[in-house]
């Protein structure tokens, strides 16, 4: 294993993990993503609700 | 979390060795659309009446109710569900009140109104809520059916024309007046008017003189003995009434009124010919001499009907009266002004004469917010400052009254 950070396509491949690359492809994809989309979305919801209490009222 | 850093580092960073790039990118792209479209489907999927009424508090209260609507049944066959009135249709208002559920949900969880009492007790609550967000964004759930713009105000009936197109002009929120339009209005009887309790107050600490003349401050049972054991009548707000005598806890007055010679003669008026309700005794007692003395009669020439001028003697609660009548009309005044102007401009009040007023206010009265003796107070207020009241404007002896009269 050299330091190289360019080295042969094996030598990646090993430190990726070896050969888990699509698990890993398809868990972010597919459940990663996907969650951290969700708790995105519900954690604006809740920011513009706090905002709404605190400063604008309900929405006009 | 180091390890977890770098392990997120290494994922997004260190490009990829054995998969290849369109590959990736229409994984990425599939995985994509799944993600949004199952986003959305469980999005509408609390948006569904189905839903809604999964709750046992929504179907065992909320649900009956809206099946007695027109927004449930009707020959159009056009329904409105739960989330088309309740729930913001744009996205991040949409967002904002699903996570606002989350109160709900704790609601649920605890209690709160997990009961049919509860649920009444608490529904002031609740409705207040949600008249606050109909106020705040101009009814515009109701809106995306019934708009202005699309309305054929030819084809209302008159009354209903008058009433929406001055809204259409001020470009009014639908629930100012359309309150309990689906569901069943809060209970506002038992809702209190917090403006009364300074009268009481005041007139907790009234000095009363026997012989000077003063008026109720709130309805007042009247009783035929000192003792107050025998309940006689009722006598009604801002009554004028002279003392007579204090003794203990109780208080003797003499009314001075008129009443229609027909029938019991039970219910008593301030002044001759005009509905204006003063006291309302029990039959047993308004057709006894010994109780009520009559001091003249006399024709109303509108009706024909005779009218008796009455006087009686009789026992209230002590601390319930106070020396003038205006601290009473400034809260009706209040009042007055801002419950009608909420869906009309008011009317004057000199504008209807007294005998006119309880027919319209009776019929509007239900439209508002008002408990039981702040509507009393309103309409006896509107009554004593109608045109029978009134030198100027539309009153007696103002120019219009001259021309009206002088029509053929």
């Amino acid at each position: 294993m050299t330091s190289d950070s360019r080295g042969t396509a094996a030598e990646v491949d090993a430190q990726a993990g070896h050969g888990n690359e699509w698990t890993r492809f398809l868990l972010l994809a597919f459940v990663g993503l996907p969650v951290a989309m969700t708790a995105l979305i519900a954690a604006y919801g809740f920011m513009v609700w706090f905002l709404q209490i605190l400063f604008f009222g309900p929405p006009s | 979390m180091k390890t977890l850093f770098a392990f997120i580092r290494r994922l997004f960073l260190r490009p990829s060795a054995r998969i290849g790039l369109g590959v990736l990118v229409t994984g990425g792209f599939i995985a994509g659309v799944i993600a949004w479209a199952g986003f959305n489907k469980a999005m509408e999927a609390t948006n569904q009446e189905r839903f809604c009424i999964s709750c046992h508090t929504m179907h065992d209260n909320l649900l009956p109710e809206l099946q007695k609507t027109v927004h449930w049944n009707n020959r159009t066959g056009v329904r409105a569900r739960c989330p088309d009135c309740h729930v913001p249709h744009a996205f991040t208002d949409k967002v904002a009140r699903k996570m606002q559920a989350s109160r709900e949900v704790w609601g649920h969880l605890v209690g709160t109104i997990a009961t049919r009492d509860k649920f009444k007790e608490h529904r002031i609550v609740l409705a207040q809520r949600e008249w606050a967000r109909f106020a705040a964004n101009g009814s515009k759930e109701c809106r995306a059916c019934h708009d202005y713009k699309d309305m054929d105000f030819e084809r209302m009936r008159p009354t209903s024309q008058v009433a929406m197109r001055n809204a259409a002009s001020r470009n009014q929120s639908c629930v100012d007046c359309h309150k309990g339009i689906a569901h069943q209005l809060p209970d506002m009887k038992g809702a209190h008017n917090p403006a009364f309790d300074t009268l009481v107050s005041t007139a907790a600490g009234q000095r009363v003189e026997a012989g000077a003349a003063y008026f109720t401050v709130v309805p007042q049972d009247l009783f035929a003995d000192e003792a107050m054991a025998t309940r006689i009548g009722v006598l009604e707000v801002a009554a004028k009434v002279k003392v007579l005598e204090t003794k203990g806890d109780a208080q003797q007055v003499e009314l001075a009124l008129w009443r229609k010679n027909k029938g019991y003669g039970r219910v008593w008026y301030g002044h001759f010919g005009l509905n204006i309700t003063s006291a309302v005794l029990d039959k047993a007692i308004a057709r006894d001499d010994k109780f009520v003395t009559v001091v003249e009669s006399k024709e109303d020439p509108l009706t024909g009907l005779e009218w008796q001028q009455v006087a009686a003697k009789a026992w209230i609660r002590k601390g319930s009266l106070i020396d003038s009548v205006e601290p009473i009309w400034t809260i009706a005044r209040a009042s007055y002004s801002t419950s009608c102007s909420v869906c009309h401009r008011q009317p004057d009040e000199a504008h209807f004469d007294a005998n006119t007023w309880p027919g319209l206010f009776g019929g509007m009265v239900g439209f508002t917010s008002m408990d039981g003796d702040t509507a009393k107070v309103v309409l006896k207020y509107l009554q004593t400052h109608s045109s029978d009241f009134s030198t100027t404007q539309h009153g007696a002896g103002a120019p219009d009254t001259t021309l009206q009269t002088a029509r053929p």
